[in-house]
């Protein structure tokens, strides 16, 4: 059943879709997307994961940050600050609607970190799952703007069809392995590259005295563009992994 | 984001067989104009309602208020919609979903026109549907297929044939043409193994494009034609079109435009901004010739009354 909604205040209004429980458990988890291109060619990827939860027993809510998606503003109103805010109305939306206590969070990429930041601030967040995370936002900004020349870098900036603003642009770069720092609720993080690539994130959790565990599960990246069409491949087994885990 | 009032409103909703297709209504803050048609924007490829660099979204949010009740929504199988179950051909389950949202707009919206807006497939989609469907008395087609013209050839082939390397390729054997035919030749041409896979529904030829036009031109159905410089193998210059299909190009019920700066998708803002200013001249221009042809209308009734009347009148 599909339950598209709009939440939060009438002067912001977020978008979301809840798929609930197909057996009616009292699990819930929220799914943070990525950002910009990423968002738009990761959303099979994160429906699919929601329906697999569903599946599974748990209350799933996908939902688009303030300036993405379906929701109000525009990308001019992008900002992390606002989004780990959006995540926690997603939280409280979710348990409203499903009756849950606690909830799980998803995050993809840029997700990640608005989950861990949004984690830290809950005492209702019971599991966290960290899928191919970005904890190095300077070296995700130097990728989307390897092409854009010297002359075109004026605030805001143009990336991949999106515009960025200064403000935008400096907590991004302010993603790092500190934004993970802290005791946050039991971990996994799933990386469809290799354990090489999540180390440092692992080793930074573990030192901060969280439970984390990693697991590898090869596939195609949800965020990466596959040909020309907007979309990316779907990894199937990291997100049997995701379900598998919330639900152990 | 400043908590200031939005000059629209938006719902999420679900409609169609078991409620399968998902959509986004962007409504005026205040009632709709009921005289103006709703607009129904669709999919561009597989990206989901929100369209390429979300442009639908933002579309939406700029006709909505001018008094137009807009409606983005996913075709089954793509976005948030689920695959229907009653259809296995692309094409009839792609006219069934957009027939499924004008009933539901009609009968919860009270909607009586509409204006299909595609990109891309969607444009293709769009222009199907809007022949099929009677209700439809416009729509925006952003880069529908194109079809190559002489001037499209010399366009394309001249600058290369006049640059130096083309000519380098061609004699050392690196032009990839050069060495396919050399291949042929030569007998190591590897036989094709697999046929073509087809994706999507299949574009529009030249002759149903052609009919399909005579049929929405006939029907006084308005249309505005965007051709952007992303596919420059498809369109090439600004006339492209006209030069296609010259008997269609003249009628007062077509505009063209032409971007050749923007790219596919209207990835800069300069283009997004362009589009969005070429779209709301055209449907301001619209709302004027169908607020013209509703007076004339009016005034008819007036008139025919009038004789009804003044005879009467007259006599008395």
């Amino acid at each position: 059943m599909l339950n598209p909604v709009f939440f939060g205040a009438s002067s912001r209004q977020l978008f979301g879709m809840y798929d609930p429980s197909a057996m009616g458990g009292g699990q819930g988890a929220v799914l943070c997307a990525p950002w910009g291109q990423e968002y738009l060619r990761a959303h099979q990827s994160m429906r699919h994961l929601a329906r697999l939860l569903a599946r599974a027993g748990v209350h799933a809510f996908r939902f688009d940050y303030t300036g993405s998606g379906d929701s109000d503003g525009s990308d001019l109103d992008d900002s992390v600050t606002q989004w780990v805010e959006d995540a926690e109305t997603a939280i409280d939306e979710l348990k409203d609607t499903a009756g849950v206590e606690k909830v799980s969070l998803v995050g993809l990429r840029l997700g990640a970190a608005v989950a861990a930041l949004a984690a830290k601030r809950r005492r209702d967040v019971q599991r966290l799952v960290l899928w191919d995370p970005v904890f190095d936002g300077q070296a995700l900004l130097n990728a989307l703007t390897a092409r854009i020349p010297n002359n075109q870098r004026t605030f805001p900036l143009q990336i991949s069809g999106f515009r960025v603003t200064e403000s935008a642009y400096a907590e991004v770069k302010d993603v790092g392995l500190h934004t993970f720092d802290g005791k946050l609720p039991r971990t996994l993080i799933v990386s469809t590259d290799s354990a090489e690539s999540v180390r440092p994130l692992e080793e930074r959790m573990r030192a901060s005295q969280t439970d984390v565990v990693t697991e590898v599960r090869p596939g195609p990246q949800a965020w990466v563009e596959i040909g020309n069409f907007g979309a990316a491949g779907m990894p199937v087994a990291a997100l049997q992994s995701i379900a598998k885990w919330v639900t152990s | 984001m400043g908590d200031v009032v939005r000059p629209f409103r938006e719902r999420a909703v679900t409609f169609g067989s078991g409620r399968s297709l998902v959509g986004v209504l962007t409504a005026p803050a205040e009632l709709p104009d009921v005289d103006q048609p709703v607009i129904v924007i669709l999919n561009a490829g597989v990206i989901h309602r929100v369209g390429a660099n979300r442009l639908h979204v933002r579309l939406a949010r700029e006709f909505a208020p001018r008094g137009h009740l807009v409606m983005r929504f996913d075709l089954s199988g793509i976005g948030d919609s689920d695959p229907r179950g009653d259809e296995a051909d692309l094409d009839r389950a792609v006219q069934r979903d957009v027939t499924d949202a004008l009933n539901y707009l009609e009968s919860e919206h009270g909607a009586r026109s509409f204006i299909i807006f595609g990109l891309c497939s969607g444009a293709n989609n769009g222009f199907r549907c809007a022949v099929a469907d009677p209700r439809v008395t416009g729509a925006i087609l952003i880069d529908p297929t194109a079809y190559p013209t002489f001037r499209f050839y010399l366009t394309h082939f001249v600058p290369r044939l006049l640059r130096g390397q083309t000519w380098i390729r061609l004699f050392t054997g690196e032009d990839v043409r050069v060495r396919r035919f050399r291949d042929w030749i030569t007998g190591r041409a590897v036989p094709q193994q697999l046929p073509p896979v087809p994706v999507g529904v299949p574009a529009p030829t030249k002759s149903e494009m052609d009919q399909g036009l005579g049929a929405l031109v006939g029907r006084n159905v308005e249309l505005l034609l965007v051709f952007t410089g992303g596919l420059v193998w498809q369109y090439n210059y600004a006339t492209q079109f006209r030069d296609t299909f010259p008997r269609h190009a003249r009628s007062e019920h077509v505009r063209v435009a032409y971007l050749p700066k923007s790219d596919h998708t209207f990835s800069a803002e300069s283009s997004k901004t362009d589009l969005i200013e070429i779209v709301l001249a055209w449907l301001a221009t619209n709302a004027l010739r169908a607020r013209a042809r509703l007076g004339v209308e009016r005034l008819a009734r007036v008139s025919a009354s009038l004789t009804v009347w003044w005879p009467l009148m007259a006599a008395g």
